[in-house]
C-alpha cells in the first residue's frame, strides 16, 4: 500500500492556484497560526469536526448517537465538547440534515491521482494540472514528496502553495517534480511575522532565495490584511523582495476575506482577526498600483 | 386601425335592422367568422386565405413615429388564424380552466367576458364563440385524439406549433419572383391533373401580404409629413419606399431584407415568431452593402438593432430565436461577418429576446467564440452555445436523417429540436419522467391511486435490479407510446383544416409538390415530446440498485413505503439515499445509469413514432418546466421529497452537484448526443468573465471538445443572489468567486451570503 495522507478537500476547476485549470488537494496541518488564517481547519494535523450551525435542527440525532456524549442541545443552542470528541464519525452519519462533516480524510497517493487525473483533458488544454494546498502541504512531506512524484510521472504540471516554513532540505528535494512554487509572504518585518503567523521569517526567507538560485519558477503570494500588513513599508517590500529574486513570475496580492473567520467557528475556534468584511476592490486595486509601479513583475490579484 | 365596415354597414341598413356599431375588433372577429363560414366547403387554402385578408392588415398594430421596421404583432385576438396563439380553450366557456396554445384557427374563448364593450358587443362574440367551439382547431384535434390519449398523465398536449421558415426563398425571389414560381409551379401541376386549390391559396395570401406592405406603406406616409426632424422624416420616407419596393421586385439592400423578413415573419407566424438563422439569411445583403459602401457598418448596426427591437416588442421570451453561426451555411463569410455583428448587437441590446443562439464547430472563425463568450459576460444571459461536432451527429440519429440535414437541426422554444425549413415543431406535450418510474414501483399506478401505465407487476416480484429497470422500460414504452399518439393527432388533424400558407410557401416541399404542410407538403412530421426529472429518475435507479440491491440494507416494499410517506420518520433511509452517487459529479455508477436510461428512452421514442407512421419522434430535455412538474410529483428514490423542484435539462439535481464544473461537464459529456434538444444551464458571477476570462474560455473549449453538447451561462446579478436566499434549491448552481476563491453561493455562511449581497451592485 502507497503511503497515506490526511486531506480536507480537493477542488476541481480551481482557477486561481496556478497556471490554468486546476485540480487543488488540500492537506491537513500548519505550523503557522496566522490571525487572518483563509483555512483554518487546515491547521490542525488530525481529523475535526465540522459544525454547520444553520443547518442543525436540534433534533438530537446526534446526542443519541455520540458514545462519547460530545453534542449537549438546549432549546436554542446546540454545543459540542471538542475535548471529549475522538472524531470517530459517528454523530455525522447519524445527521440527517448533514450539519456536521468531519474534515480530514486519510487517502492513498493513488486515490488522490486517480481523481486529480480525471481532468486530465482540461489541463492540458490551459496548461493547467495539480496544486497542493493547505494547511502547509510540507507538514505531510514524505506523503506530499510522492504525490508530486507520481503525479510528474503522469506528466502533470504540479505546483505547491506553501508558507516556506520548512527544512530547506525537503524544498531542494521535492523541487524537480514542482513546477511553480507559490511561496507566500505575509510580512517583511519579522517581529510582525512572528506577532501575526506563530514564526519569525528568517528560515522562510532563506528557502526562498535558496529555491530562487537553484532556478525554480515562484509566484509570490502575499496576503494583505488591511490594519496587519497593509502599510506601505510592508508593500514596498514586496517589491524590493520580487527584484531580487531572479526566478519569480508573478506576485499575488491576496486581500483579506472573512470567510476563515466563517470557517473557524465551524471548529469550535476564534480566529484572532475579528473582521468580516470583504477588502474592497478599490483597496486591492491601489496595492497593486502601488507595488506594480515599484517593480517590473507582473502583479495580480489572487 | 383600418377596418373595411363601410359593407357590413350597408347591409344593415339595408335589412333596416338596428344593429350596433361593434369596435374594430369585435367587427374584424365577426367579419372573420362569417368570411369562414361563407366558405366552408371551399378548399382549405382558398378559405384560409379569404379569412386572411379579413385579418390582416386590419389587427395588426400601426406604425409609430419612432418605429424603423414595419409590423407590430395584434395585443390580443378574438379569432385568428396562424400556427399558434396562446389563449383559453372552448371549456373556459363552461367554467373549466383550460388553456393552452392553439394552432390553425385559434379562438380567445373567454372574449365574451374580457373584450365586449357592453351587452350587445357580449351577445355578437357569445354568437361567434358558438360557432368556434366546434369548429376551432384545438376542437377538431381534440375529437381525433381518443380517450386515453386524453386523459394521459402527460399533460398540455396543444395544437399550434412553431416553424423557422427558409427566408432564403423570400430574400433571393422576393414577393413578384414567387408569385412566378407558383404560377409555373400551378401550370405544371394543372396539366398533371391537380387542381392547384392551394397554390391558388398562396397567391391570395401573396395578395394580402401586399396590402399590407401598402397599407404600412400609407402610415409611414403620413407619419413622415407630420415628421418632427427631418432626421426622423428620412427614415420614414425610407420605410415607406422599402414597403412600395418590396411588392415589385425582390430586395436589393440589406434594410430591404430585413423589412420583408420581419413583416412576413410576424404575419405568417402567430404568437410565437422564430426568425432563425439570420446569418445566412441576411449576411449577403449585409456583406454586399457595406462593401459597397450603401451603408456603414454602424448604419446597418442600427438596422439590426430596430430588428432586436421588434423581436423583443412582438416576440414571447421562451421562444424568438435567432440562431447565429454553425455548420451547414452556404455563405459562411458573409454569415460570419453578419453573426459578428448579431453578437455585438445583443451585447449592446441587452434584453432577454431575441434569444440568441451561437452554434459552432472546430474549424469556424475562432473570433465568432471568443466574441460570444465575451457578449454573455456582459449581456448575462445570451447567447446559448451549441455545439454542432456534436450536436449534428446527434441529431442526424434522432432525427433519423442524412448529416447534409441534421445541419439544419433547430433548438426551438426551450430548446427541442425541430428541422429548421422542413419540419414543423408540434407544441407540446409535457412527460413526467418521474412519474413513469413511480408507476413501475406501484405497478402502473401512481402513488396517489391514479393508473398511469400498464400493470407491470408489484414490487414484491422484483428480486433483482434488472426486474426493476424491465418495468421501468416498459413504462417509458407506455409514455412514448401516448406521446405518438398526440402527435399523430395533430397531424392528422391539421390538413383537414388549415394550410398554412405563409409557413408552407417556405418550407420544402410544400410548394414544389403543390401540397399544404401537412397534407403532405412538408418534407418531414414528427414530434418532440418534453421530458421533465430525468436526472432524479436516473439518479433513483442508482440510488435503489445501490441500497436495496447491492448493499441490500432496506427491502424494496419498504423503500416504497418510505417514499410513499414522504420519508416521514425515516430520515435516516432518505440520508442513505441521498449519499448514494449521483449524476453531475463524474461517477462512474451514477453517470453511467443516466447514459443507460437516455438511451433506452431516446430508443424508444423512435420506434414509437415509426409505429405510428411519424417521420420521427425525438424526446428533450429542457427547462423550465421541472420546477412545476416537480411540485405534482411524489418523492423519488433519489431522495427527493414530494413536491421539490426536478433537476431542469441535463443539470445534476440541485445541490448534488459537488465537485465543480468541470466533474459536472465531465458528466454531461457523456450522455448520447441523439436527443430532441438538451440544455445545461451554468449560473456564475461576473468576476468569472473579468477576472478568470483566459481560463474561462479554456474550460468551456474542454467541456465541447469533449462532447459537450450545449451550455446555457447565466451571469447571476444580485436579484438571483438575493432568490438564492429564498430558495436555494432552485439556485445551487450559483458559483461566486471572491477574493481568491469560488464557491457556491448556497454553501455559504449566512454572514458571508449578506456580504456577497451587498458587493453586487448590478
Amino acid at each position: 500500500m502507497g503511503k497515506q495522507g490526511l486531506i480536507f478537500a480537493i477542488e476541481r476547476c480551481s482557477l486561481h492556484d496556478g497556471p490554468g485549470l486546476r485540480t487543488t488537494v488540500f492537506l491537513k496541518g500548519c505550523p503557522l497560526h496566522c490571525h487572518w488564517c483563509h483555512n483554518p481547519e487546515s491547521q490542525s494535523s488530525y481529523p475535526e469536526l465540522y459544525f454547520l450551525r444553520e443547518k442543525c435542527t436540534l433534533c438530537g440525532s446526534c446526542v443519541k448517537a455520540c458514545p462519547n456524549k460530545c453534542h449537549s442541545l438546549s432549546v436554542s443552542n446546540h454545543d459540542i465538547n471538542r475535548v471529549l470528541c475522538a472524531r470517530c464519525g459517528c454523530c455525522v452519519s447519524a445527521c440527517s440534515n448533514s450539519a456536521l462533516e468531519i474534515k480530514g480524510n486519510p487517502m492513498g497517493v493513488e486515490d488522490v491521482l486517480a481523481e486529480v487525473e480525471k481532468d486530465h483533458d482540461f489541463y492540458v488544454e490551459s496548461g493547467g494540472g495539480m496544486t497542493l494546498s493547505g494547511g502547509e502541504p510540507m507538514m505531510q512531506y514524505e506523503f506530499a514528496a510522492e504525490l508530486l512524484k507520481q503525479s510528474k510521472k503522469k506528466g502533470f504540471h504540479n505546483c505547491i502553495e506553501t508558507s516556506g516554513f520548512a527544512p530547506k532540505e525537503r524544498y531542494l528535494k521535492i523541487r524537480k517534480n514542482v513546477d511553480i512554487f507559490l511561496f507566500d509572504f505575509k510580512e517583511s518585518d519579522p517581529e510582525r511575522h512572528l506577532k501575526y503567523t506563530g514564526v519569525d521569517n528568517k528560515q522562510i526567507l532563506e528557502n526562498l532565495f535558496e529555491l530562487d538560485r537553484k532556478g525554480s519558477k515562484i509566484i509570490l503570494r502575499c496576503p494583505i490584511i488591511p490594519g496587519l500588513n497593509d502599510r506601505k513599508s510592508h508593500l514596498e517590500e514586496i517589491a524590493k523582495l520580487a527584484g531580487k529574486l531572479k526566478n519569480i513570475i508573478e506576485i499575488n496580492v491576496m486581500p483579506y476575506h472573512p470567510m476563515g473567520k466563517s470557517k473557524s467557528g465551524r471548529i469550535g475556534k476564534k480566529q484572532p482577526h475579528d473582521s468580516d468584511s470583504f477588502t474592497e476592490n478599490e483597496k486591492v486595486e491601489k496595492w497593486i498600483k502601488f507595488i506594480g509601479r515599484r517593480t517590473t513583475i507582473p502583479v495580480k490579484k489572487g | 386601425m383600418e377596418i373595411k365596415r363601410g359593407k357590413k354597414k350597408e347591409k344593415m341598413k339595408k335589412r333596416g335592422t338596428k344593429k350596433p356599431v361593434l369596435s374594430p375588433m369585435v367587427a374584424q372577429a365577426v367579419e372573420f367568422t362569417e368570411t369562414y363560414k361563407k366558405h366552408i366547403d371551399d378548399h382549405i387554402a382558398i378559405r384560409e386565405a379569404v379569412c386572411l385578408k379579413t385579418q390582416y392588415p386590419a389587427i395588426l398594430r400601426d406604425l409609430r413615429p419612432e418605429d424603423t421596421l414595419a409590423g407590430r404583432r395584434p395585443e390580443d385576438i378574438i379569432v385568428y388564424f396562424g400556427t399558434i396563439w396562446w389563449h383559453w380553450y372552448p371549456e373556459w366557456r363552461k367554467g373549466i380552466e383550460s388553456a393552452g396554445k392553439q394552432g390553425g384557427y385559434c379562438v380567445n374563448f373567454s372574449a365574451a367576458k374580457t373584450c365586449a364593450k357592453n351587452d350587445a358587443e357580449r351577445k355578437v362574440l357569445e354568437k361567434v364563440l358558438d360557432f368556434w367551439e366546434e369548429e376551432c382547431t384545438q376542437s377538431k384535434i381534440r375529437k381525433i385524439w381518443d380517450d386515453e390519449v386524453k386523459n394521459s398523465f402527460l399533460g398540455g398536449a396543444s395544437t399550434g406549433f412553431c416553424m423557422s421558415m427558409d427566408f432564403n426563398r423570400l430574400l433571393k425571389r422576393g414577393v413578384p419572383g414567387l408569385i412566378d414560381d407558383i404560377k409555373a409551379r400551378k401550370k405544371k401541376i394543372k396539366k398533371m391533373g391537380g387542381d392547384g386549390k392551394f397554390l391558388d391559396g398562396l397567391l391570395i395570401m401573396l395578395d394580402v401580404f401586399k396590402d399590407t406592405c401598402h397599407h404600412y406603406r400609407k402610415q409611414a406616409e403620413a407619419l413622415a409629413e407630420n415628421a418632427k426632424s427631418a432626421k426622423d422624416r428620412k427614415r420614414l420616407e425610407e420605410t415607406a419606399r422599402i414597403l412600395e419596393a418590396i411588392t415589385i421586385r425582390a430586395p436589393q439592400s440589406f434594410r430591404e431584407a430585413v423589412q420583408l423578413l420581419w413583416l412576413y415573419l410576424i404575419m405568417g407566424s402567430g404568437k410565437h415568431i422564430e426568425p432563425g438563422r439570420l446569418d445566412i439569411f441576411l449576411g449577403d445583403f449585409y456583406a454586399n452593402d457595406i462593401e459597397k459602401g450603401v451603408i456603414t457598418e454602424e448604419e446597418a448596426m442600427e438596422t439590426i438593432l430596430a430588428l432586436w427591437n421588434v423581436i423583443d416588442e412582438n416576440g414571447e421570451p421562451a421562444v424568438s430565436r435567432v440562431v447565429l453561426g454553425g455548420k451547414g451555411r452556404r455563405n459562411e463569410k458573409n454569415a460570419d461577418r453578419f453573426a459578428m455583428a448579431g453578437l455585438e448587437a445583443t451585447r449592446r441590446f441587452k434584453k432577454v429576446k431575441p434569444q440568441l443562439t451561437f452554434r459552432f464547430y472546430e474549424g469556424q472563425d475562432p473570433k465568432l467564440f471568443t466574441k460570444a463568450l465575451d457578449v454573455v459576460g456582459e449581456n448575462g444571459v445570451f447567447p446559448m452555445f451549441y455545439n454542432d461536432d456534436t450536436n449534428v451527429t446527434g441529431a442526424s440519429k434522432s432525427l433519423g436523417v442524412s448529416l447534409e440535414e441534421a445541419v439544419r437541426y433547430h433548438p426551438l422554444g426551450c430548446g427541442e429540436y425541430m428541422l429548421a425549413w422542413c419540419s414543423p415543431s408540434l407544441l407540446d406535450s409535457a412527460w413526467s419522467v418521474p412519474k413513469s418510474f413511480l408507476a413501475a414501483l406501484h405497478d402502473g399506478f401512481y402513488c396517489e391511486r391514479r393508473n398511469i401505465g400498464p400493470r407491470t407487476g408489484t414490487v414484491e416480484k422484483f428480486d433483482s435490479f434488472n426486474k426493476l429497470y424491465e418495468a421501468y422500460k416498459k413504462q417509458i414504452d407506455y409514455a412514448m407510446d401516448i406521446s405518438a399518439r398526440i402527435y399523430k393527432g395533430i397531424c392528422d388533424g391539421h390538413p383537414k383544416q388549415n394550410a398554412f400558407l405563409f409557413a408552407s410557401l417556405l418550407s420544402d416541399d410544400c410548394l414544389e409538390r403543390g401540397r399544404a404542410m401537412f397534407d403532405g407538403g412538408i418534407r418531414y412530421l414528427g414530434g418532440c415530446e418534453m421530458g421533465h426529472g430525468y436526472t432524479n429518475s436516473s439518479d433513483s435507479l442508482t440510488a435503489i440498485k445501490k441500497i436495496v440491491y447491492q448493499e441490500k440494507k432496506i427491502s424494496i416494499s419498504e423503500l416504497v413505503k418510505i417514499l410513499d410517506n414522504n420519508f416521514k420518520g425515516r430520515e435516516d433511509v432518505r440520508k442513505m439515499l441521498l449519499e448514494a452517487p449521483k449524476f453531475g459529479n463524474d461517477d462512474k455508477d451514477a453517470d453511467g445509469m443516466m447514459t443507460d436510461m437516455w438511451k433506452y428512452i431516446h430508443k424508444s421514442a423512435k420506434l414509437a413514432g415509426k409505429k405510428e407512421g411519424l417521420d420521427f419522434l425525438v424526446v428533450s430535455s429542457v427547462n423550465p418546466g421541472g420546477y412545476g412538474m416537480g411540485k405534482d410529483c411524489g418523492a423519488t428514490a433519489d431522495g427527493r421529497k414530494k413536491g421539490e423542484p426536478f433537476a431542469i435539462g441535463m443539470a445534476p439535481t440541485a445541490g448534488f452537484d459537488k465537485r465543480g464544473l468541470t466533474a459536472m461537464f465531465n458528466s454531461i459529456s457523456k450522455v448520447d448526443p441523439a436527443h430532441g434538444g438538451a440544455t445545461t444551464n451554468i449560473k456564475l458571477s461576473r468576476e468569472f468573465f473579468t477576472n478568470e476570462r483566459a481560463k474561462m474560455e479554456m474550460l468551456f473549449k474542454v467541456y465541447f471538445k469533449k462532447g459537450g453538447m450545449q451550455a446555457n451561462v447565466t451571469v447571476v446579478n444580485k436579484n438571483d443572489l438575493q432568490a438564492a436566499l429564498k430558495e436555494p434549491e432552485k439556485y445551487s448552481h450559483v458559483m461566486v468567486r471572491l477574493g481568491g476563491w469560488s464557491a457556491r453561493f448556497i454553501d455559504l455562511e449566512p454572514m458571508i451570503q449578506e456580504e456577497i449581497l451587498r458587493r453586487t451592485l448590478y
